[in-house]
This record gives C-alpha cells, sequence and structure tokens, in this order.
C-alpha cells in the first residue's frame, strides 16, 4: 500500500464524505453434472459415470459434491483430478457411491486441506497419489494478481452498457533461480481491450477488460517458470446492472454491518452482516458461500475510493460465510450470517502430521518430505501449496527472516497452527488484510530497530480524529522484570541472553524458548527487542479516524506516525512523527456512513541484552540417600496368612 | 417547474415530475449535508459525515396523494431521483440527486376540508430520504 497520497489525505481531512455499502455473493455455478454408472466401493476415487452434462470442462480442485439429487452433496464433497469418459478421478473422499447417485462439479476451488500419505514402503505422496518427481529443488512458481473484482455496467445492459475492470501481476514469483517465463489470464466471457491474454500488466499500465453481461465470471491467472512448472489463481469478477436486479446475481445493499475488526494478534477478520433486502433468503446464501462488502464512496460530489489494494479501491473486504451461521431473524425481518477472511478459514483446515527436512539432513532418500535449502519461506509455501488450496485462490506472501533450517516439524492441527508452528522460531505472524490477501511477516515490534520500515502511511494531522485518541492505562510498571532468551543457532546450539543485564524490580521473569539466530550477538539483540516490546507502556493507543480511512490495515505490517501536542489529549503527551504499529482495525457501517477506529503501539525499542552463561536447564539436584542408620527401628511385617 | 421533483429509478433523470402534479401542494422541506455529526477533530470543528439526508412533509394529504406518493416506493425503500431545494436563504437553490425513498411515514387520520369539499381520510404525512447523491 505505502503512503496515503497527498490528494487523498485532502479529501479524507477536508471533504465530507459518504459511502454505499453492498455485498455481492458467489454460490459457484455447477458445470459439470453426471450420475455414477453402478456401485463403486465406498470412497473410490475412480467413478464410472453416465449421463454427462458439461457447460464447461472443469479444473484441478474443483468442487465436486455427491448427492441424492442434482447440485446437493449430502453424500459428501471431493475435489476434481480429471475425466476421461467414462472415468471420473476426484481425490479422496468418503462418499458411499450408490448406482445413480449424482456428481455435482461447481466452479470453484474450495479452501481445502490436502493430505499426505505414506505407503507401505514409506513413501510419501501429496493428496493421495501425486508422485514426487523433483520438487526438492523445482518448485512451482507463486502466482499473484489481486482480489475479486465488483463493478457497475456504466449504462444499462439493455442500453449497450460496459463494465471495465484492471488487472495486472501484483508480484508473481518464481523460485530457486528459475524465472516466470509465461503468464496466461483467463477473462472469462471479457473482451480485453489493453494487453492481451499473455501480458502480465503492471500498476501503472494494467490490461484492460470489458464485460456487457451481468454475472459471476470466475477468472484465472496461470504463471509458468523457467522450469516448465506452472500454478494457477482462481479470482471472481462480479459484473452487475444498477438498474435491474438479475435472478443469481444480486447487490446486498440493504445491509447492516456490526464491526467488521480484525487484529493482528490471529491474523483474521470478522463481523456479522444482516441483510434487510426484500429478495435475501437463507436459501439463496449456501454454506461457506464466498462474499465481497464493496462500496461506492463520494467524497462531496466527486465519486472516488480511496482502498488499499490499486484498481480494487472499493473492495472493503474479501472472505467468507463462516459455515453454520446463516439464520433467518423473523422478528426483524432479515437474514443473518457471520463472514470471516480466509485466515479465519484455514483455522478450521486440518491436516495430519509430517515433517520437512533440508537435503544435507536427510537420510539422502529424495521425496517430498526434502526442501533443499530449506527457509522458513519454503516451509510455509509447501504447506499451502501441496498441502491446501489456499494458494490457488488468494495472493499470498512469504516475507519471513530468511534463515536455512534443518528441518520442520508439521504436527497434526490446524493449517492455522502447523504455520504457526512452522515459523514460530522467526518472531512472525500470520493473517489478512481485509481484501483477503495473506502475508506473512515477521512482527514489526521484534524487527532489528534500524531494519524497520518509516514509510508511513498516514503522517497524523490535528484533522485526522473524530475525537481524542484514547491513551488506555499507561503501564507505570514493568510486566517483565527480564527477558531469558534461548536463541538458536543454525546448528541447533543454543545462545543464551539476558535482557536488561539486571532484572527491573518488577515483573517477572519471562522465558523465550527456541528462537532462531545468527550469533551471540543476535540472541542479545533479540532479547532487547522483547524486553522493549513486552515493556511497552503504549501498547493499546485508540484512535478514532474521522472518516472511512479504509488503507489502514492489520497486514502487511504498515507504519504510521502520529503528531500531537499536549494540548490535544487528556495525558498530556507530545509526539512528534511517533512511529506506531497497528495492532486492530474496526470498520462500523451505519446508513452512509463508514468509520474507521484503530488500536496501535507505539513503536518500542529495547536495548541489547548481554550473554547469559547459565546453563539453559535448572542444576541438578542430588536424590537424597537412603539413610544407612534409621532411627526407627526396623519391626518386621506380621506373618501372612495371619495366625488363627 | 416546480422546486419539488421525482421519479423512478428506471424513469431517470429525464423522467423528473413536478410533485405538484402528484399532489396537493409542495411540501415543507428540510436538507442537511450529511448523515450524522461523528464526533470533533483535534482542533474541535465537528465532524459531518455521510452523504446528504432530507425530508419532505405534508401537514394533511388525501388518500389519493398518498397513493400517488408511494407509487414511488411501495416497500421498506427505493431509488427515485427527486429534485429539491438546498439551502433556506432567499436564494433556494435547487439540485437533482439519486435518493433511498423511504416508505412513506403517515399520522392519524383526521377528516379535512378544502373549499367546499371534505377530505374524510387526510393524514399528516413524512418522507425521508437518506444516500443522497447529486446529480451533475
Amino acid at each position: 500500500m505505502g503512503a496515503i497520497s497527498a490528494a487523498d489525505l485532502t479529501r479524507l481531512r477536508t471533504t465530507r464524505h459518504g459511502t454505499k455499502l453492498s455485498m455481492v455473493i458467489y454460490p459457484p455455478p455447477t458445470i459439470w453434472s453426471a450420475r455414477v454408472n453402478g456401485a463403486q466401493d465406498l470412497g473410490d476415487t475412480t467413478i464410472t459415470v453416465d449421463g454427462v452434462v458439461q457447460v464447461r470442462a472443469p479444473n484441478a480442485d474443483y468442487l465436486v459434491r455427491f448427492g441424492s439429487y442434482a447440485g446437493s452433496d449430502n453424500y459428501g464433497t471431493a475435489r476434481f483430478v480429471s475425466y476421461a469418459a467414462p472415468t471420473l478421478t476426484v481425490t479422496p473422499h468418503n462418499a458411499d457411491l450408490i448406482d445413480d447417485l449424482y456428481i455435482t462439479i461447481v466452479e470453484e476451488v474450495p479452501p481445502q486441506s490436502k493430505l499426505v500419505t505414506i505407503n507401505d514402503s514409506d513413501v510419501v505422496f501429496e493428496e493421495n497419489a501425486l508422485a514426487y518427481v523433483d520438487e526438492d529443488t523445482a518448485f512451482p512458481p507463486l502466482p499473484r494478481c489481486g482480489t475479486h473484482a465488483v463493478e457497475y455496467l456504466d449504462m444499462p445492459a439493455s442500453e449497450g452498457g460496459l463494465a471495465t475492470v484492471r488487472f495486472y501481476d501484483h508480484g508473481s514469483v518464481a523460485f530457486n533461480g528459475a524465472t516466470i517465463a509465461s503468464v496466461l489470464w483467463s477473462w472469462r466471457g471479457g473482451t480485453q481491450t489493453v494487453g492481451t491474454a499473455a501480458t502480465a500488466g503492471t500498476e501503472a499500465v494494467p490490461n484492460e477488460v470489458t464485460w456487457d453481461t451481468v454475472g459471476n465470471y470466475y477468472c484465472s491467472y496461470t504463471v509458468t517458470d523457467s522450469n516448465g512448472k506452472s500454478a494457477t489463481r482462481y479470482f471472481i469478477v462480479f459484473i452487475r446492472d444498477k438498474s435491474i436486479t438479475v435472478s443469481g446475481y444480486e447487490v446486498f445493499s440493504k445491509i447492516q454491518v456490526d464491526q467488521l475488526e480484525g487484529d493482528a494478534e490471529s491474523g483474521a477478520y470478522r463481523t456479522t452482516v444482516s441483510i434487510f433486502d426484500e429478495y435475501a433468503t437463507e436459501t439463496i446464501l449456501p454454506h461457506g458461500v464466498q462474499c465481497v462488502l464493496f462500496a461506492e464512496d463520494w467524497f462531496g460530489t466527486e465519486q472516488v475510493s480511496i482502498g488499499h489494494e490499486a484498481w480494487r479501491e472499493n473492495i472493503v473486504f474479501a472472505g467468507y460465510m463462516r459455515k453454520g451461521t446463516v439464520k433467518k431473524n423473523w422478528f426483524r425481518g432479515t437474514v443473518e450470517f457471520e463472514l470471516e477472511s480466509i485466515s479465519g478459514v484455514i483455522e478450521n483446515l486440518w491436516q495430519i502430521a509430517s515433517g520437512l527436512e533440508t537435503f544435507a539432513s536427510g537420510d539422502n532418500t529424495l521425496g517430498w518430505h526434502v526442501i533443499t535449502g530449506l527457509t522458513y519461506n519454503l516451509a510455509c509455501y509447501h504447506m499451502l501449496v501441496w498441502h491446501s488450496t489456499i494458494a490457488k485462490i488468494t495472493d499470498v506472501w512469504f516475507n519471513l527472516p530468511s534463515y536455512t533450517i534443518e528441518y520442520v516439524d508439521i504436527p497434526d492441527s490446524s493449517l492455522a497452527d502447523g504455520l504457526r508452528q512452522a515459523f514460530a522460531a522467526v518472531r512472525s505472524r500470520m493473517g489478512c488484510s481485509r481484501e483477503g490477501t495473506l502475508y506473512f511477516e515477521i512482527n514489526p515490534q521484534l524487527q532489528s530497530y534500524d531494519s524497520r520500515s518509516s514509510t508511513y502511511v498516514i503522517t497524523t494531522t490535528l484533522a485526522d480524529c473524530r475525537d481524542d485518541m484514547d491513551f488506555g492505562d499507561e503501564l507505570c510498571d514493568k510486566v517483565v522484570s527480564q527477558i531469558d532468551l534461548e536463541g538458536l543457532d543454525a546448528n541447533a546450539e543454543p545462545l543464551f541472553a539476558l535482557a536488561p543485564p539486571s532484572p527491573w524490580n518488577s515483573g517477572k521473569t519471562e522465558r523465550v524458548d527456541g528462537i532462531r539466530v545468527s550469533g551471540q550477538l543476535e540472541s542479545n539483540e533479540f532479547s532487547g527487542l522483547y524486553e522493549g516490546w513486552r515493556n511497552n507502556p503504549w501498547n493499546e493507543i485508540v484512535i478514532p479516524w474521522r472518516g472511512n480511512y479504509r488503507p489502514l490495515d492489520i497486514f502487511p505490517a504498515e507504519p504510521i506516525a502520529i503528531n500531537l501536542t499536549a494540548a490535544q489529549n487528556p495525558r498530556g503527551y507530545a509526539w512528534t512523527n511517533q512511529r506506531c504499529w497497528i495492532k486492530r482495525v474496526t470498520l462500523e457501517y451505519r446508513d452512509t456512513v463508514l468509520l474507521v477506529t484503530t488500536v496501535v503501539e507505539k513503536d518500542a525499542y529495547g536495548p541489547p541484552g548481554i550473554a547469559n552463561n547459565f546453563p539453559g536447564e535448572p542444576p541438578e539436584i542430588p536424590t537424597p540417600q537412603k539413610p544407612t542408620n534409621p532411627t526407627t527401628p526396623y519391626i518386621p511385617p506380621p506373618p501372612y496368612p495371619p495366625p488363627t | 417547474m416546480s422546486r419539488f421533483q421525482i421519479a423512478t429509478y428506471a424513469q431517470g433523470v429525464a423522467g423528473l415530475k413536478d410533485l405538484c402534479e402528484l399532489v396537493r401542494e409542495e411540501p415543507q422541506s428540510t436538507f442537511l449535508p450529511y448523515t450524522e455529526l461523528t464526533g470533533s477533530d483535534l482542533t474541535g470543528a465537528p465532524i459531518e459525515s455521510g452523504l446528504p439526508t432530507a425530508t419532505w412533509s405534508w401537514d394533511w394529504l388525501s388518500q389519493d396523494d398518498i397513493d400517488q406518493l408511494q407509487q414511488y416506493c411501495s416497500t421498506m425503500s427505493a431509488q427515485v431521483y427527486i429534485r429539491m431545494p438546498t439551502d433556506s436563504g432567499t436564494q433556494r437553490k435547487t439540485e437533482k440527486y439519486l435518493a433511498v425513498m423511504h416508505r412513506p411515514k403517515m399520522g392519524d387520520p383526521e377528516d379535512r376540508e378544502t373549499g367546499n369539499q371534505a377530505i374524510p381520510t387526510a393524514r399528516p404525512v413524512e418522507v425521508t430520504f437518506t444516500a443522497m447523491v447529486v446529480q451533475v
């Protein structure tokens, strides 16, 4: 995102503004259907079918439903692998495939886990049957193309209206020395007017595509690298006509959005939406449906949006309905449900335990468990790309510290917990922007002080707040008296550090274990940073912004600079360009007022600690010896059985 | 041309019709260039947020008049185009807006007379417009 432009700051500070917030949903359409032909074994992944009806050929990982009637999934789901008449191949499932069961494939890659399997010879396969070829060094590229698009036709479709949407490559990346060799966009009904399907496009010169018909277009962006490996990202283009409501392509504009709140610790946004539109029923909102909240913003008489992502400034939030939360509120006449970002969804995606190791440390048997030159970034990449569908449905950025590691153990847990365990050693965190882009990055407060960003999203003036900043209860005493840090170098040798060298006289000692460091100096530095962060007296500053300051987000970590004099806050603080980091962002929407509130923490710093030469484990306490001269005289036990 | 006009979304700006042709007289109106005051900035200046809002009110309208108005909003709310005065000074400027018209609120019916004609079911009526976007 970077800094908000001067022109946009002027708009935000001086121009009365209002917003119409609306929502669109993506109930995925059926593109392929068939019936099971003859009973198959329970859980068969190669299924003989007949009665195939194909609208479009499915792509890998599209959702497959098994049900007792067309479109239903009461027998379970899987993902599409391939079809060669009369055999449909799908991913593992537990469906009992009775004769004539309905199979429906919808046009959507769902957010799901992919499970690792190990055969009787201890050979690892991804996704049940995917054999290792060269993936220890040749990693598929990672396409990035931004969030979904929502656009209105510029006039009614009946009068030849067109909607123009712009696209560009958001920084697709190839790995391990490979380069991006080619790209291919698929517009699904759109007509390209600037660029070609093989043009990546840039933010300054994006591809332009027009649509003339209302619809939900499931588009894709495929990137191929110089190793011949390719990967595809899917995104949705929602085209709407203001003059008519087309069944199946509604715009929900009579909505109430309870606080849309994201916090950097959990990394997720969540909210509850109530729909008042007459045509909203619980039945048109399928469980887990993708939802996009978008805005029409007016600054005075100028319609312009100030957002977080270039060419998608009107997108306020992209996420998924939480399954099982949709309900009718008969009293209010509304349909209500909860929304969460993709980072919330992955909290509930399960994966089985597995591990990754760098080739040099292994048993020299190549396979899926090996990644040459393993880093924390590559470990997270591997989990997202091979153990889930997430990298196909959202942009992902891996900005973790670049240390190499010997191995990573992936626990039997949720995908989110597995990822957290993978990067726990590098002071990092994971989370989403409101538009759904997923970031892995170091906690900015635990980053070397000199490398912290000074590119402020905003440098505040008196006009930016709609009320006093709330500094909360300043911590007058230290929470932590001393950080006792155990750093681990590349050979997993411990490097202990204490910060501050002499404990503060309040708080308690806190142990921080297993932090990856390059050496003793870094261990000392990090112990100081931890101490400064944990004892930061200003860690909950509430800033109520004067209006629709949507560019402020929890991810990626970007600082803001606060200016205020002692007379402008009840605590009498005078700060000049004080760097702060966003912890939480809350959006409130009522009528046409969209207000942003953030909770920030002051930039914290603690001077480096000192090497701790104490042993890491407590000293062994000798076991007391059995006394040789018992003071109590020996009494023999009574005979058994007792004498009669 | 009346200072007050209205058209459905489908009719568009070109379809704006004088309110006097629909109901017996022009309404009393209020116009706010914002939705709500959301606070004051650190200089103490009030902050006006949201799109303009307006109300049209009549001491009473006949049922026929009300029926005419409800053609523009028969459900909870509807998008309409309106023209109305925006200032309260001597030079009352009028602007055209795309707005969300809320279902007219009506008071208790009462008998009225106008000239020699009895109006048996007259009611006080108020119409609220929100999310007003000026049409240039």
